[in-house]
C-alpha cells in the first residue's frame, strides 16, 4: 500500500512517456513544446507524443509532485507569456534518479547474460 | 495579405480547439489553451518544413492522441468522481441500476433475449458490486442497509419467475447469491455488532 509520502521506489518502473518527460525537464525548465520537441530528439521520433498524451501527462506529474510550475521566464523578452515553464521537484530528480539506477542495474544483467553484446555485434 | 500556410495553421488550431470538448470540463478548462498553443506550434513547424504533407500527418497523428488521452481523461475524473461518492449514493446508483437493468431484461425477454441475458448478469454484477459499498456503509445506517435489501430480494422475487417464463437461459445462482450477498451483509453486520463486548 501506498503510504502519504512516498519513496522514489514506489513509483517505479516509470511510463516511457513520463521517463522522457521527467529527462526532458532533468536538464532544463521547459514549457510544453520544448519538452515534446527534446523528446522527439533525444529519441530520433520514436516517441512522438500529441497535445494531449503530453498534458495528461503532465497533470498526473503535477499532482504526485514530480514536476512544478515555474514561473521564472528564461527570456521574457522572447517568450510567449502564456507558455507555462515546467521544471523537476527535489522529490523527481529522486525518481528520476532511482529509474535511471533500475535501467542501469538491468543494462548491467543483460551485459552478464551476454545479450548486450550479441545486441551490439550481430 | 495573410500567407496561405498562416490560413491552414488558424484553420487547423480552430477544428483542433473545437475537438477538445471531447475531454472533461476540468482538463479543459485548465489545459485547454496550452494544448491549443502546443499544437498551433507543431503546425507552424510542420508549414515551416516544406513539405505539403507535414500538416495533414500531423493531423493523422493528432486525432489518435486526442480520443486516447480524452478517454483516460475522461474515465479518470469517473473514478475521481466515484471515489468522492458517498457510499450511500453509490449503494443507491447500484441498486437503481441493478433493479433497474433486471425490469429491462424482463421487457425485451421476448424479443432480444440475447440482450435480457446480458442485462440480467448485468443486474447480478451491479449488485454484488452494491454488496461490497453496503460493507462501508455506517453502522448506524444498518436499518436502512436491511430494508434495502429486503426490498431486492422482493423485487427479484417476482422478477426471477419472469425470467423463467421468458425460458431465458440465465444461470440462477449468478444471480440469487449477488441478491442474498446483499441482504446478508447488512445482517452479518447487525450479528457482529451485537457480539462486539460492550464498555
Amino acid at each position: 500500500m501506498l503510504k502519504n509520502s512516498p519513496e522514489p521506489e514506489d513509483l517505479l518502473p516509470l511510463t516511457p512517456a513520463v521517463f522522457h518527460i521527467l529527462l526532458a525537464l532533468a536538464e532544463a525548465e521547459r514549457h510544453g513544446y520544448a519538452i515534446m520537441d527534446h523528446v522527439t530528439q533525444t529519441t530520433d521520433g520514436q516517441i512522438s507524443m500529441g497535445a494531449g498524451t503530453l498534458y495528461g501527462t503532465i497533470k498526473r506529474l503535477l499532482h504526485s509532485k514530480l514536476i512544478e510550475e515555474s514561473d521564472e521566464r528564461p527570456d521574457p523578452e522572447m517568450d510567449d507569456e502564456r507558455r507555462r515553464y515546467y521544471r523537476l521537484t527535489d522529490f523527481g530528480r529522486r525518481v528520476m534518479t532511482a529509474e535511471a539506477q533500475r535501467y542501469a542495474r538491468l543494462v548491467k544483467m543483460a551485459r552478464a547474460s551476454g545479450l548486450l553484446a550479441r545486441l551490439q555485434n550481430p | 495579405m495573410k500567407d496561405s500556410s498562416d490560413i491552414t495553421v488558424r484553420r487547423a488550431s480552430w477544428i483542433y480547439e473545437r475537438l477538445l470538448w471531447i475531454y472533461p470540463r476540468s482538463h479543459r478548462r485548465e489545459y485547454g489553451p496550452v494544448m491549443v498553443q502546443l499544437f498551433r506550434d507543431q503546425c507552424r513547424a510542420a508549414s515551416r518544413s516544406g513539405s505539403r504533407w507535414a500538416l495533414p500527418a500531423l493531423m493523422l497523428r493528432t486525432i489518435p492522441d486526442l480520443a486516447r488521452s480524452a478517454f483516460r481523461e475522461n474515465l479518470t475524473e469517473q473514478f475521481t468522481h466515484m471515489k468522492t461518492m458517498s457510499v450511500q449514493k453509490l449503494s443507491l446508483l447500484l441498486f437503481v441500476a441493478g433493479i433497474g437493468a433486471a425490469l429491462w431484461s424482463c421487457s425485451v425477454g421476448r424479443s432480444q433475449p440475447g440482450i435480457a441475458v446480458g442485462l440480467a448478469y448485468f443486474s447480478g454484477l451491479a449488485l454484488l458490486v452494491r454488496a461490497f459499498a453496503e460493507w462501508k456503509r455506517p453502522e448506524s445506517e444498518l436499518i436502512r442497509s436491511l430494508i434495502w435489501g429486503a426490498t431486492g430480494a422482493v423485487i427479484y422475487a417476482i422478477i426471477m419467475p419472469v425470467w423463467a417464463k421468458l425460458k431465458l437461459p440465465v444461470i440462477a445462482p449468478l444471480i440469487v447469491i449477488p441478491m442474498f450477498l446483499n441482504a446478508l451483509v447488512p445482517l452479518f453486520k447487525s450479528a457482529l455488532r451485537l457480539m462486539r463486548p460492550r464498555l
